[in-house]
């Protein structure tokens, strides 16, 4: 009859539930052949009454060309006592009797929880610590980001929904160790009194589990449509192709040596360093095709492109944009005379944080026309509006940039601060603005300072109406 | 010195090496102890591996050969005096037993 594949989506410790679940599929007529981290393999029969014992066994391993003499003689004795071997996964192995009373697998409580313990120790808790260091790592890079450059990290969805994601993982990983060792040191309590394993099964415990799921698989979801939405294609592919690439690589590597009959210690060895290769070969990979093919830029919006000589006998492609933006260059100097103009518009919208940037650039040439940038951040906390304004308003130590306060009536403002450089006794005011309004933040860099007619006119643009921007 | 790791033994331990005290294997231990207590104890497979694993580590039983896939093992004087040990444990306990009923009653 036919196989078919199910999702299995239990943790490596769940022994009650696996043989729970196998007993209803076989009841259904779906009987285990093999399994896998995920998907398992069932023959289609008649439905049958089942019985399945889950066991660990520490030798076991998915390296392992063949079961071990041990795990032959582990085999051997389920066998005389009406237990057939199924299949296993790692340490986990699963056997089954169609003996209606079939003898218990484990009959000594103290001895079937110290082996448990045992194989976790060896393999479930070590791949959940793991789990944990790595993403404690990246949250801790994450972290730092946002230090560093708290603006741009609060305005990015993609930065606050991997942050998110890092943080969620930790979190399961560390209330699934932590359930485990609450179930070890209680269980071990009971069985030193003379009692039994504590049941290792509660429903909280399952409902959190596919909670969990979901949320991170909308959360992956979410960040793939932004993704899909906002940047190139190349990427996409580049970040979706990545995983299925990886584990093809590693779990080809691993069937094919146990094909050939390699030893568990040298598939070990050999399908981990051709991980690491594949992984460091994709990384220079991306490194090298970035540039190359301009993956990165976005190329969902009309450009046209100018080929500019940046210096005698050096020829660049630029790109030029015609966004539509609420403030420009004509704006404040009146008419210029010049085609070579790249507005861009970009907004993002956060729970966080709504920012749009806008901008007029060009080339770079000799006697330019001047340029435009700004930014309007519209903060959605009162907390988030003190990051932005302290982040923008930030001096840094190797720059000799200072800051001036502005009086509120010129923009109207809660506060407005200008940069300025010292030189000779003599403020020479850059042109950069931070302007902080009850609901909104806006940081204007002209490269010149305002005129009163120019602030006039800024207002007008930025500010008039609530609609404005 | 590493910890003895049994200090008493249950009534599958006691049963177990009660077995080797002629060579036999695995599966062979599982029928008799089943038959010498009439079905009052069993052992279960997997607890059988892991105590012949843990009996052959102490040093209370030996792997004496292996044919056929099949292993044989048998007690040794280590197991042969635990097994002694506990069985004077066991009368002891008896014994106070029925001596302290026999004030009561």
């Amino acid at each position: 009859m036919k196989n078919t594949k199910r999702l299995m989506l239990m943790n490596y410790n769940y022994y009650k539930e696996i043989e729970q679940k196998l007993e209803l599929y076989a009841k259904k007529g779906l009987v285990l052949e093999k399994m896998g981290p995920y998907l398992w393999t069932f023959k289609k029969t008649e439905p049958q009454n089942l019985k399945y014992t889950v066991t660990y066994f520490a030798e076991g391993s998915v390296f392992n060309p063949h079961p071990t003499d041990n795990q032959q003689t582990y085999f051997d004795y389920a066998k005389a006592a009406g237990w057939d071997f199924v299949c296993e996964y790692n340490q986990m192995q699963i056997f089954c009797s169609s003996l209606e009373n079939p003898p218990e697998f484990e009959t000594d409580e103290k001895e079937k929880l110290e082996n448990i313990h045992k194989c976790m120790k060896k393999s479930f808790v070590v791949s959940q610590l793991l789990m944990l260091v790595v993403f404690a790592l990246n949250l801790f890079l994450r972290l730092n980001s946002l230090k560093r450059n708290p603006t741009d990290f609060l305005s990015s969805n993609i930065d606050l929904a991997t942050f998110l994601m890092f943080f969620c993982i930790i979190l399961y990983s560390s209330y699934t160790l932590i359930n485990y060792y609450m179930w070890y040191n209680k269980s071990k309590k009971s069985v030193d009194m003379g009692g039994s394993i504590i049941e290792n099964f509660n429903k909280t415990r399952r409902y959190f589990d596919i909670g969990y799921l979901i949320f991170l698989f909308s959360l992956v979801g979410y960040m793939f449509i932004h993704l899909l939405t906002n940047t190139a294609f190349g990427i996409i592919a580049l970040s979706v192709v990545q995983l299925p690439l990886f584990a093809l690589i590693f779990w080809g590597s691993i069937t094919l040596l146990k094909r050939r009959k390699i030893s568990a210690n040298a598939n070990k060895i050999i399908s981990i360093s051709l991980l690491i290769i594949t992984g460091v070969l994709y990384l220079g990979f991306i490194f090298y095709s970035i540039p190359r093919f301009s993956f990165s830029e976005r190329s969902n919006k009309p450009y046209t492109t100018v080929d500019w000589e940046v210096y005698e006998g050096m020829t660049r492609e630029y790109r030029l944009y015609s966004d539509k933006i609420p403030l420009t260059c004509e704006d404040l100097y009146g008419h210029i005379d010049f085609e070579y103009y790249s507005y861009e518009a970009d907004v993002e919208d956060t729970p966080m944080l709504h920012r749009s940037h806008y901008s007029q650039t060009r080339p770079p040439m000799k006697n330019a026309p001047p340029k435009l940038e700004y930014s309007i951040y519209k903060p959605k906390f009162e907390f988030v509006k003190n990051i932005v304004v302290s982040d923008l308003t930030k001096l840094e130590d190797w720059s000799d940039r200072k800051l001036e306060t502005l009086d509120n009536a010129i923009f109207s403002t809660e506060k407005a601060y200008a940069f300025y450089y010292e030189e000779a006794n003599e403020k020479l005011f850059s042109g950069e603005y931070i302007l902080v309004f009850t609901d909104k933040i806006i940081q204007i860099d002209a490269e010149t300072s305002f005129t009163d007619e120019q602030i006039e006119i800024i207002k007008n643009k930025l500010l008039s109406g609530n609609n404005k921007v | 010195m590493p910890r003895e790791k049994y200090q008493t033994l249950t009534e599958q331990m006691f049963y177990i090496l009660l077995c080797l005290q002629s060579e036999c294997c695995g599966v062979d231990i599982m029928k008799m102890v089943s038959e010498m207590t009439e079905q009052r104890v069993t052992v279960g497979p997997g607890t059988l591996y892991t105590l012949l694993d843990n009996f052959v580590s102490q040093g209370f039983i030996t792997l004496t050969n292996i044919e056929n896939r099949k292993k044989n093992y048998i007690i040794t004087d280590k197991g042969r005096e635990m097994l002694e040990k506990e069985y004077i444990r066991l009368h002891k306990l008896t014994e106070d037993y029925e001596r302290f009923m026999k004030k009561v009653i």
